[in-house]
């Protein structure tokens, strides 16, 4: 773990690493956000939070090490601090427990599914969306960090303070959540 | 992140039964090539042996299509004005 150095920017640099370092990734910030808290005003609130932090810890950010990694870890912690206390969302499953059965042997049996690559083509609504939704929250996060914002295990493993084999073992729980959910949807909707 | 755990259970598999890695260790490898963290051996193993075997192909295929449909339908488009805001909000910090 590396030291925390303070670095002392002077004003202008500051406004000039908030906007050139920071603030490019409010999109993809608001979009974990949104999927964090599933709710538009939270989500808003969260982006706002983060950057103030972000802003106010600036000193203990180095100039051009990725600036990505650093905020998503902030809104991680802003969110499992200060909003998942007050969140709709229903009570977490032990993740703990769902870790150490998953990574006991037999969870490592695949997963078998009739989901075609068709059936998930077709799927042009809001399905996709609204499986991963469906997901606990941290199997939807690793789903965003991985697979939309293109996060290694290793940063993953930075970013939500867990060893990498754990980010690989949700991971893959995540993705076979998620094709259950698809396979159910596709269900619905008529495919074979 | 490169993970030498798959190269070591190929190693005692491929004792086990000839040249071929379980059917776990090569789901595993499939993992590993999609997210870009396998290693030059389970890249070259994947190119010569599994992206021609059809269960696999087929996997790695949902898994690829799945995870292209997640970058094109689950962007929430962030508000309008919310950089503004942000901007302003540090700016009241700073006075």
């Amino acid at each position: 773990m590396s030291e925390v150095q303070k670095r002392g920017y002077s004003l202008g640099k500051k406004e000039e690493i908030f906007d050139q370092e920071f603030l490019p990734h409010i999109d993809s910030m608001y979009n974990f956000a949104y999927r964090l808290t599933l709710d538009e005003d939270d989500s808003k609130d969260l982006v706002q939070d983060t950057f103030l932090k972000a802003y106010r810890f600036i000193d203990s950010f180095q100039q051009g090490t990725n600036a990505k990694a650093w905020l998503f870890r902030i809104l991680k912690n802003s969110f499992i601090n200060d909003f998942r206390k007050k969140s709709k969302e229903p009570a977490k499953v032990d993740y703990q427990e769902v870790e150490t059965v998953y990574n006991s042997e037999d969870v490592d049996t695949p997963m078998t599914t009739d989901l075609r690559v068709e059936t998930v083509q077709d799927m042009i609504g809001d399905e996709i969306s609204n499986a991963l939704n469906s997901l606990d929250v941290d199997f939807r996060t690793v789903i965003i960090l991985c697979d939309l914002e293109g996060f290694k295990y290793d940063e993953m493993a930075k970013i939500l303070d867990i060893p990498i084999g754990t980010v690989r073992s949700r991971l893959h729980r995540a993705r076979n959540l998620l094709k259950e959910k698809l396979s159910e949807y596709a269900k619905k909707m008529g495919y074979k | 992140m490169k993970s030498n755990s798959t190269n070591e259970s190929n190693s005692q598999n491929n004792q086990e039964s000839g040249n071929q890695p379980n059917h776990n260790q090569c789901l595993k490898m499939l993992e590993l090539v999609l997210d870009g963290e396998a290693s030059e051996e389970e890249q070259e193993y994947f190119e010569q042996h599994l992206q021609n075997c059809m269960p696999y192909y087929e996997i790695y295929n949902l898994d690829k299509t799945i995870r292209g449909m997640i970058k094109e339908k689950c962007c929430k488009k962030v508000p309008e004005g919310l950089a503004d805001e942000i901007r302003n909000k540090i700016g009241d910090i700073t006075q």
